[in-house]
């Protein structure tokens, strides 16, 4: 173990006075160097000139590590304003979603408006806003009602001008529309260039065959299918669609015509309830 | 007794102690809280080796301090001899194997070290002292162990004691 070396007698009287003579110097020191500043000027400049190599190596030691931990929370800032971003993108993505919806929206129902002005329909437009629920009858239910002056039997038309069907059933805010699709619908119609009369009913597959056409009327596919007027339900001049079979039955008296109709049904959004359906349409 | 101070590790020792007090911690720690390796340094040379050179490197190791700071020669040697007398005096008397022995000779060197310079001082510049003292005292006390565990790793315990 180790111990300190004793001072022994003269040993003891040297270092002491040794000290004492040092510490005088001291003092001596500090009143001139009180007098005499240069002096400390030029000592600290000596002390500078060796002490700043190792203050520079330390300091850039130091730079290189702080510079490290700054690139290092600069990443992890990127990182969280990287995910920042990516839920403001998610949330403008679905922000944007909408206001698209509400432009196609906006553009249908400013194709109804036009529609309806063009023909100088008094038109009550309704959103679809349901099917019938059971699956046996083909119809829609729109949100206008007898508050909205929709009545019983009134025809609807799409922005299209195409038929749709005709108001079965009402309630004060909502109605139900049997598509002209259902097989108990009929719709008096003509051929639009051979000017032949048929029954238009409903057929599976969303489409509509046309009875009672006579056999001897010209009939082609493409031929355009409108309303007649005749049954005192629809407008004359409404388009139903296009034929798009015909067969000629040779012993019989009528023909079978099959239609496909103009609205497409299923993608079928909003609808415009004619409230006087008694004018003609001109043709377009 | 001879005398068996040996110059060559002393003076490396006293390099490495400007060289840490002044170079290195003086860069890390600010605001006062600098370690005073030199009061350690003296205190071990007092404890292990006091001698008539030991007091000779006490006075260099002052000069140098004072001329590092770029303040009027003097204090820093001045206080340091008054630390080193008193601990080489009473060196016989005293233990400083163990680390609490170190870390509390540490504080109490460097507070009568600062006290003593302080004093010097402020004959010039008035300023306060006390908490800079209780600050510098903190530091050096805590840095005593391993610096005096560097101190007897260089310079051997063979020679001498």
């Amino acid at each position: 173990m180790a111990r300190s070396r004793a001072l022994d007698g003269s040993s003891s009287r040297s270092f002491v006075l040794a000290c004492l003579v040092l510490i005088f110097i001291s003092l001596c020191l500090i009143a001139y160097s009180a007098r005499n500043p240069e002096v400390t000027e030029i000592g600290a400049r000596a002390a500078q000139e060796v002490s700043s190599p190792i203050q520079e190596s330390i300091s850039s030691s130091v730079d290189f590590f702080s510079s490290l931990m700054g690139k290092y929370q600069a990443l992890v800032e990127a990182r969280e304003q990287n995910e920042s971003l990516k839920n403001r993108i998610a949330v403008l993505e679905t922000e944007n979603s909408r206001l698209r919806e509400f432009e196609v929206e906006n553009k249908r129902l400013a194709e109804l408006l036009h529609f309806s002005e063009n023909q100088k329909l008094n038109g009550i437009a309704a959103r679809v806003i349901g099917h019938d629920a059971v699956n046996w009858v083909e119809s829609v239910i729109v949100d206008a009602g007898l508050a909205n002056g929709v009545k019983r039997g009134m025809p609807a038309v799409d922005g299209s001008g195409g038929v749709v069907g005709r108001i079965v059933s009402v309630t004060s805010g909502a109605a139900q529309v049997l598509l002209i699709t259902d097989r108990s619908s009929g719709v008096d119609v003509l051929l639009q260039d051979s000017r032949a009369r048929g029954i238009l009913r409903g057929a599976d597959k969303n489409l509509c065959e046309l009875s009672f056409v006579d056999s001897e009327a010209q009939v082609a596919v493409g031929d355009r299918v409108i309303t007649s007027g005749m049954d005192g339900i629809y407008p004359k001049g409404l388009t139903i669609g296009v034929v798009s079979a015909a067969e000629k039955d040779p012993r019989g008296m009528f023909q079978k015509v099959q239609i496909t109709p103009q609205v497409q049904f299923k993608r079928l959004e909003e609808v415009l309830v004619i409230a006087n359906p008694q004018i003609e349409v001109p043709k377009p | 007794m001879r005398d068996t101070f040996n110059l060559r590790p002393i003076i490396e020792l006293l390099l490495v102690t400007l060289i840490l007090q002044i170079g290195v911690f003086s860069f890390i720690f600010s605001d006062g809280w600098v370690p005073q390796v030199s009061v350690l340094f003296v205190l071990f040379l007092g404890f292990y080796q006091p001698s008539v050179l030991s007091a000779i490197s006490v006075f260099a190791l002052g000069v140098l301090v004072d001329m590092s700071a770029g303040s009027m020669l003097g204090p820093s040697s001045a206080s340091l001899l008054v630390t080193h007398l008193l601990v080489g005096y009473s060196s016989k008397r005293l233990f400083l194997e163990s680390p609490i022995a170190a870390v509390i000779f540490g504080a109490g060197c460097a507070a009568l070290a600062g006290a003593v310079r302080y004093v010097l001082l402020s004959q010039f510049v008035p300023h306060d002292f006390l908490i800079p003292l209780l600050k510098e005292s903190f530091t050096t006390a805590l840095c005593a162990p391993i610096m005096l565990i560097i101190f007897r790793a260089r310079l051997g315990r063979k020679k001498g004691i």
